[in-house]
């Protein structure tokens, strides 16, 4: 099989024989990253390329070959995002302050991590922990951290990629620290 | 109910704030809770020591680097050869 399909205006060529070589675990630890579901990101690969496929004489020889496809995994890693968002309930009672008056609830009230004392070997095992606390967030949570702390993106950014407010953004912000911040003292303390 | 007496908001200004969006008001009266209470300064401290963190994990992780198994790979080169051939 050599199938190789040229564009006639820029000469550029794509192989679509070789993707799955040249491109499968990059795409995949790609995927992995922004998911951290095996199967998901398994999927995802999947769709990026039969979406690529479908889309071959669309490619315009303007961005490699590798930044095509990769920009197309973009896209179904949002889709998933939003997708997930949609299924979140925002207005339901976080579990950390008093209805009645904001306060800290007794049993949420924050204390330091650990004691001064031992901070300087605290910082990997801290990392450590929090690794395993991020695990427990709704995937959806974790789409912002994502997009704040490996794209890099602005809040503006974030709501206009997942189609959400202002004001969710920072109430998920708000409450996704909440819910690390209480899972690392529980493991500290 | 303003951010003075309330820990919910001061702690949700503490996280706009880190992204640079409190007016000068909303500022001062940050400013007047954390000097009253001890728990949202602890939170504060938290707060950043989490997003130095959350910094350091996404941009160093090294979850699944092993890539895609063969299995998944043949599957995907079968669903490729399949398509071309139909073209």
């Amino acid at each position: 099989m050599n199938t190789i399909e040229a564009n006639a205006v820029t000469g550029k060529t794509i192989h679509p024989e070789k993707w799955v070589d040249t491109y499968a675990d990059y795409l995949f630890c790609f995927a992995m990253k922004r998911v951290n579901d095996g199967e998901l990101a398994k999927d995802l690969v999947q769709e990026t390329f039969l979406a690529a496929l479908e889309k071959i004489g669309h490619f315009e020889g303007r961005s490699s070959e590798k930044t095509w496809i990769t920009g197309i995994l973009k896209n179904k890693i949002c889709d998933v995002y939003r997708r997930k968002l949609k299924s979140l309930a925002l207005a339901e009672a976080d579990p950390f302050f008093r209805e009645s008056d904001g306060h800290w609830l007794v049993d949420q009230r924050p204390e330091p991590f650990v004691p001064a004392i031992e901070r300087v070997m605290e910082t990997r095992e801290l990392r450590q922990s929090l690794q395993a606390c991020i695990k427990k967030l709704p995937m959806s949570w974790l789409a912002i951290f994502t997009m704040k702390h490996l794209e890099d993106q602005s809040s503006d950014e974030i709501c206009a990629t997942l189609k959400i407010s202002q004001s969710n953004f920072w109430v998920m912000i708000h409450r996704a620290k909440l819910h690390l911040r209480a899972c690392l003292q529980k493991k500290w303390n | 109910m303003n951010i003075r007496n309330n820990c919910r908001k001061a702690t949700m200004m503490i996280e706009k704030k880190q992204a640079g969006g409190i007016s000068l008001l909303q500022q001062l009266e940050l400013a007047v809770h954390l000097s009253r209470c001890r728990e949202c300064k602890i939170y504060r401290e938290q707060s950043r020591q989490l997003n130095q963190l959350l910094n350091e994990i996404f941009l160093h992780s090294t979850i699944n680097e092993q890539g895609l198994d063969q299995s998944a790979k043949d599957q995907l080169q079968q669903m490729i050869n399949h398509a071309l051939g139909n073209k």
